[in-house]
């Protein structure tokens, strides 16, 4: 059986790599495919949590619903901003798109 | 056996994930994103939370990623293939990535290292009867289950409750002597392998049976079915569906405990909907 720290350390490493996706990504796509990941990270460690040390309540599995849904949410309207970045540069490189830039 | 499952699961979702941030062709990017998608909801069954796991495939895997890909099939460009994926922040990244990641274990480890293991062969279910005219005294309910393990097999319990009033009005659960060949207490079971335990207790309303197993995982228990019966014989028969379903459970939970979050997340859904929708229109 898979332990606790099993779980947690595939979820820090699956983390990590949307963190590094994340900073070296130079497509917006891309950037929104690691914040993903990173969701789908922190859900595991939620419902590793829920299961290991309260197997009986399942709240860390209501919170993953939760995280579920506000991820839904920001990849409609971050897809939303990346088509209109398009239209409006005809290129999605978020190095580019630095007009906010002071 | 699980432990392989899990490295199988995990060494598949790492992979998945190194080739999501580093392939060239984002679209090769995206569909390696549905595998790992996939095989996180594959972890969500070795949690038990087979709800979420069902949810994974039915919105990331169904939803958010063909909405990745639409997002890039509408901007993709044919020179974009050619063109440097990745900035020049590489190195310093993996160093920051590896750093965290070194961190998180540690601390992890250090607070969760010794977590008993998860009690995957213990659970208990709990049923409830919304009557207070069952308690008269001396009446005696019997409670049989049939419980269903997770693999397969069946077992069958059943137990015996008197009522009794005391001196006082107060209400009473005494569980009646152990039989001498009913094998374990008062609890008559199928299969010596398995044995539960059951306790009574009562609030304003309603009136819960607990029963828990040591060998039964908690989410196999099908029914049961309570026969009440009073001392003259006259039975009352209560079927009463025990909720172990995750599902079930999660339904509840959303529906009682968690409304208020869950409307306010609805509401979050149907603003980024048309946010989403004035966003991206043409003419704004």
């Amino acid at each position: 059986m898979p332990g606790l720290t099993h779980y947690l350390i595939l979820s820090s490493a699956m983390f990590c790599i949307g963190i590094f996706g994340l900073l070296t990504r130079r497509n917006a796509v891309g950037v929104l495919m690691s914040i993903e990941l990173m969701f789908n990270a922190v859900n595991i460690n939620f419902v590793a949590f829920s299961r290991f040390l309260t197997p009986e309540a399942i709240t860390g599995q209501i919170f993953a619903i939760f995280i579920i849904t506000i991820a839904a949410a920001e990849a409609s309207v971050g897809l939303a901003i990346v088509i209109l970045l398009y239209r409006n540069f005809r290129g999605i490189e978020v190095d580019k798109i630095n007009f906010m830039k002071w | 056996m699980s432990l392989f499952l899990f490295y199988l699961l995990a060494g598949v979702i790492l992979v998945c994930a190194i080739l999501v941030v580093t392939l060239r062709n984002v679209f090769h990017s995206a569909l390696f994103l549905v595998l790992t998608f996939f095989f996180v909801a594959g972890i969500y069954l070795m949690l038990k939370a087979e709800f979420l796991a069902a949810v994974q495939v039915l919105i990331y895997v169904g939803a958010v990623t063909i909405l990745i890909l639409f997002a890039i099939m509408l901007t993709y460009q044919i020179q974009s293939r050619s063109i440097r994926q990745v900035n020049e922040l590489v190195i310093p990244a993996f160093i920051i990535a590896g750093l965290f990641f070194v961190l998180a274990v540690i601390a992890m480890v250090r607070t969760f290292g010794d977590t008993p293991p998860a009690p995957g062969n213990t659970g208990s279910w709990t049923a409830s009867i919304e009557a207070s005219d069952l308690l008269t005294d001396g009446m005696q309910w019997h409670w049989t289950a049939n419980i269903r393990d997770t693999l397969g097999e069946s077992f069958g319990a059943v137990g015996r409750i008197n009522i009794i009033n005391d001196e006082l009005g107060q209400t009473q659960f005494a569980e009646p002597a152990p039989e001498p060949a009913g094998g374990n207490g008062y609890i008559l079971s199928a299969s010596p392998a398995f044995s539960t335990q059951q306790t009574v207790f009562s609030d304003e309303q309603s009136i819960y049976l607990k029963i828990w197993s040591e060998k039964v995982s908690y989410d196999a228990i099908s029914n049961a079915i309570w026969i009440l019966s009073s001392h003259n014989n006259d039975e009352q028969k209560i079927t009463i569906k025990l909720s172990n379903s995750n599902t079930e459970t999660i339904g509840r939970l959303l529906m009682s405990k968690f409304v208020l979050p869950f409307e306010v997340v609805s509401v979050l859904l149907l603003a980024a909907l048309m946010g989403a929708i004035v966003i991206a229109r043409k003419d704004s």
